[in-house]
């Protein structure tokens, strides 16, 4: 399992405000993009994954994360390991 | 010893716009336990945006809402001028501000309307109506479109304003604003609007930093954050946003947070008609070709702060991520229905001004035919036989 709590810890930041997920040909990169109050800016953070590589969630750090990790793993098949809601919540589940 | 029932509401009722499931379980009248099923009105915005020229991807980006196709636009512009590092001339920085603004005050008349209905004040949901139909005019008179505008092009507009255009908008935002100042002070102390959102759907501001809200639902809550200010762009350079704040957090703050808006939009709508050169143009198009990059965008819409990711690849957009306000604040819907009476969900609900289907990003549409397209047909980016 890939940690962030690297990326968490260090960005300081008040609020995620996406994640963003690209496949490659071998693997997936991960964008976290965070604001700070006091910035006009957005900070990123990048993480690249093996295909079949599960990530720590972002849940701990930034609540909302849910839904972001969410449709991720619903769309790419990535697995956020700590999150509950387990890619079944953007899509109507299949019959 | 009550027995707990399942409610359901949705996904397609009267009390809601857009499709969206509500499971509540009830003890008697109040609800215990909320959960909410989403999906249907998924579209694969995302996905048709792959392997597109950017003047296609923009066209599709700005008709991912039906309300607010402008704050799209933008978000997706600021990406890409960002990655080309062109800089807009004050001309499209202001008139791109000026539908920006324009699109703010309709879609607060609109929701206003909408949660009059859901309160039963079928009069009032009238009135923001007529009102509304004057900014739609407006938007008519300017972009020739009276729902999805379409005026931006990379690092230009499709026109310029003239005078007369000019002189519609103002006249437009002149004519709604006794009228919205009387609507915003009976819906202030109007007793049966008072009783029925005064200390419902709250949303504390410690909540509503933990959730990471966005737009006039955190900012009803004492979070002091509007991309126009912190973090200005385009126009909200030349044009300062003074942000508008509340802390109840209730429904009651929500909705009058929004009134108040309006009235902002308005100032700044004369403010930047006023500062428009007369004697500057909108460039050509195309102003620059951008071939390879990688950027991020995000915008201040009528809902909350607007982000997209865009990467570009031999002239052509191979991901674009959308991260609408909703996705953003749909995390607290059934946090706030839970202990709530079930009369009060619908007016609580309404509250968040949810817009699923600008939400809902993912039915594709090929060689003219709709198909629906199931997740795990969406994973693979192919449909099964």
């Amino acid at each position: 399992m890939k940690k962030i709590d690297a990326i968490a810890k260090n960005m300081k930041a008040d609020r995620l405000i996406s994640i963003t997920c690209l496949k490659k040909e071998a693997g997936f990169e991960i964008y976290y993009h965070f604001s700070k109050n006091n910035s006009p800016d957005i900070e990123e953070a990048k993480l690249e994954i093996e295909s079949k590589e599960e990530v720590e969630s972002m849940i701990p750090w930034y609540a909302h994360a849910e839904l972001l990790e969410s449709e991720i793993t619903e769309v790419y098949g990535v697995k956020f390991v700590g999150n509950p809601s387990s890619g079944k919540r953007l899509f109507l589940e299949e019959k | 010893m009550h027995k707990t029932c399942l409610f359901p509401i949705g996904p397609q009722h009267p009390s809601l716009k857009e499709p969206i499931f509500l499971k509540l379980y009830l003890e008697g009248t109040i609800v215990k336990k909320a959960e909410f099923d989403l999906g249907y009105a998924h579209r694969g915005v995302e996905e048709k945006l792959e392997d597109k020229f950017l003047d296609t991807t923009l066209h599709a980006v700005q008709r991912t809402c039906g309300i607010c196709s402008q704050c799209h636009s933008l978000a997706f512009l600021r990406a890409v001028e960002g990655i080309g590092e062109i800089e807009i001339p004050k001309r499209v920085a202001l008139q791109r501000i000026i539908i920006a603004e324009l699109e703010r005050i309709h879609s607060h008349l609109l929701w206003t309307g909408v949660m009059m209905h859901e309160l039963g004040l079928e009069t009032l949901f009238m009135y923001f109506m007529r009102e509304r139909e004057k900014i739609l005019d407006a938007f008519d008179e300017v972009s020739g479109n009276r729902v999805h505008h379409s005026t931006d092009l990379v690092g230009t507009m499709k026109r310029n304003f003239s005078d007369e255009n000019i002189e519609l908008v103002l006249k437009s935002v002149d004519g709604i604003k006794n009228k919205v100042a009387e609507y915003r002070q009976t819906i202030e102390s109007h007793d049966v609007i008072r009783d029925r959102c005064i200390g419902k759907g709250l949303i504390t501001n410690k909540e509503a930093k933990k959730y990471g809200l966005v737009g006039p639902v955190a900012r009803a809550s004492g979070i002091n954050y509007d991309v126009r200010v912190n973090s200005p762009y385009m126009g909200y350079e030349i044009v300062k946003v003074k942000p508008i704040l509340r802390k109840e957090g209730d429904a009651h703050s929500r909705t009058l947070i929004r009134l108040d808006e309006i009235f902002e939009s308005i100032r700044i709508v004369e403010e930047s008609c006023s500062k428009i050169p007369k004697d500057e143009k909108v460039p050509k198009y195309p102003v620059k070709k951008i071939v390879h990059g990688y950027g991020v965008g995000r915008v201040e819409a009528p809902r909350g702060e607007n982000f997209h990711f865009v990467k570009i690849d031999n002239a052509k957009t191979t991901r674009v991520k959308i991260r609408t306000p909703t996705l953003a604040n749909i995390i607290m819907y059934p946090k706030i229905i839970e202990k709530a009476d079930i009369t009060d969900v619908p007016v609580i609900v309404m509250s968040m001004d949810p817009c699923i289907s600008c939400m809902e990003r993912v039915a594709v549409i090929k060689d003219g035919k709709t198909e629906v397209w199931n997740s795990h047909e969406l994973s693979k980016g192919r449909k099964d036989d």
